[in-house]
C-alpha cells in the first residue's frame, strides 16, 4: 500500500484529527497553528505510517479497516520496527563491505548511510530520504521513500558486494583500473564495470 | 487538500468564545453572537490568506483574555480590535518563522500595544512587530529569553 492508496481508504475528516495530534506534538502544544507546508508534511507522515500498517498483517485485506488513529499507531510501530531491521542489515553489511578504493562508494556507504539513521525522523518526517544516494545503483524503485528506499538501497549494495566477492580483490581493482586509471574518483557503479566485456 | 483542511475547521468554538463574556464583562466588554460569527469567519479567511492551519481551539480566546484589560479597548471597538489583533497575530506567526510560541507572541503584542503603540493597531503591525520580527529572523532563536536578558 502506498500513500495515495491510503488517502483513498481514509477520508480527510478521519485523517485530520491524527494530523492535529501530531501537530500538537510538533509544537509541544505551544502553538495552535502551523504553516500549510508543515501541515502537509505532517499529513504525509501520517499517510506514510498508515501505508505500513498492512505490513503488520492486521490487515486491510480482511475488510476490517481500523480507525485512522489506530492504523497510524500500528503503522508507526511498524516503521520503527523496520528501521531497526534495516539498521541490523546495514551493520551486517559493514562486516564485509569493501569499497575497492572508490571514494564515492565508500563515502556513501560508510558516511552517508549512518547519517541517515542518525537523523531519520520516524514521527514527523518518515517519508524523507535524508541522503542523496550518490553511489549509483540502477534499477531501483525511485518512488520509494524514507526507510523503504534505504532498505532497497542496502539490499542492492548487499547483492552487489556478494557479486564482487566472487572475484579476487586484485582482479576487481585491475579491471577498474583498466576501465579508468583514476577509478577511485569516478561516480560509476562497480558492478557495471565488472560486467563489461 | 487545502480546501479540505479548512472545511474541517468549524465554528464549534463559538460557544467557548461567548463564554469569555463572563470574564470580560468585568471590563465592560462583551461579544454578541454576530460578533463571534464574524470573528470566526475572519479567522478562516486569515488562516487561508496566511497559509496556516489551525487544529485546536484557536487563538481568539487567548487574545480576549490577554487584551480585555487594556486601556485602549472599549465596547465600541472591542470586536473590531480583536479581529485586527487576530490578523496581526497570524501575520507575525509567519513573519517570525514560527520561532515564537503563541503565548510569547501575544505577550509581545500586548506589551507593545499598551506601551509604545498607545493603542494604535497600525503602529503595532507596521512598526513595532515589523522590527521585532526582523530581529527574530536575524537570530532565529527563541526571542523572549534573549529579550528578557537584554532588559535585565
Amino acid at each position: 500500500m502506498n500513500k495515495s492508496e491510503v488517502a483513498k481508504l481514509y477520508s480527510m475528516e478521519e485523517l485530520i484529527p491524527t494530523v492535529g495530534k501530531l501537530a500538537e506534538q510538533f509544537t509541544s502544544k505551544e502553538s495552535s497553528s502551523v504553516t500549510y507546508e508543515r501541515a502537509s508534511q505532517l499529513m504525509e507522515a501520517v499517510l506514510y505510517c498508515i501505508a505500513h500498517f498492512d505490513s503488520e498483517k492486521t490487515a486491510v485485506t480482511t475488510g476490517a479497516l481500523p480507525p485512522a488513529a489506530e492504523a497510524y499507531r500500528i503503522g508507526y510501530e511498524a516503521v520503527i520496527k523496520k528501521v531497526s531491521v534495516v539498521l541490523e542489515k546495514y551493520n551486517r553489511l559493514m562486516t564485509f563491505f569493501d569499497s575497492y578504493g572508490n571514494w564515492n562508494y565508500r563515502d556513501t556507504v560508510e558516511k552517508a548511510i549512518p547519517g541517515f539513521f542518525l537523523y531519520y525522523d520516524v514521527k514527523f518526517a518518515p517519508m524523507e530520504n535524508g541522503i542523496t544516494y550518490d553511489y549509483p545503483i540502477l534499477g531501483l524503485d525511485t518512488s520509494l521513500e524514507g526507510i523503504d528506499r534505504m532498505e532497497q538501497y542496502i539490499d542492492a549494495i548487499w547483492q552487489e558486494q556478494q557479486y564482487l566477492r566472487e572475484f579476487p580483490r586484485e582482479y576487481v581493482i585491475d579491471k577498474l583500473l583498466s576501465f579508468h586509471p583514476r577509478y577511485e574518483r569516478e561516480y560509476f557503479n562497480l558492478r557495471e564495470i565488472m560486467e563489461l566485456k | 487538500m487545502e480546501q479540505d483542511f479548512y472545511s474541517v475547521i468549524s465554528a464549534q468554538n463559538q460557544q467557548e468564545l461567548l463564554k469569555t463574556n463572563e470574564y470580560t464583562c468585568n471590563f465592560g466588554l462583551s461579544l454578541t453572537k454576530q460578533d463571534v460569527a464574524e470573528l470566526m469567519n475572519r479567522r478562516k479567511e486569515c488562516l487561508m490568506e496566511q497559509q496556516r492551519v489551525e487544529f485546536g481551539k484557536g487563538v481568539l480566546e487567548k487574545l480576549v483574555y490577554s487584551f480585555c484589560d487594556s486601556d485602549y479597548i472599549y465596547q465600541e471597538n472591542y470586536a473590531e480590535t480583536l479581529a485586527r489583533l487576530q490578523d496581526i497575530f497570524y501575520l507575525y506567526k509567519n513573519e517570525s518563522m514560527d520561532e515564537l510560541t503563541d503565548d510569547e507572541l501575544i505577550d509581545v503584542m500586548r506589551e507593545a500595544f499598551d506601551g509604545e503603540c498607545q493603542g494604535s493597531l497600525e503602529y503595532l503591525e507596521e512598526t513595532c512587530l515589523e522590527k521585532f520580527a526582523r530581529e527574530i529572523r536575524c537570530n532565529t532563536r527563541k526571542f523572549i529569553g534573549r529579550y528578557k536578558r537584554r532588559d535585565e
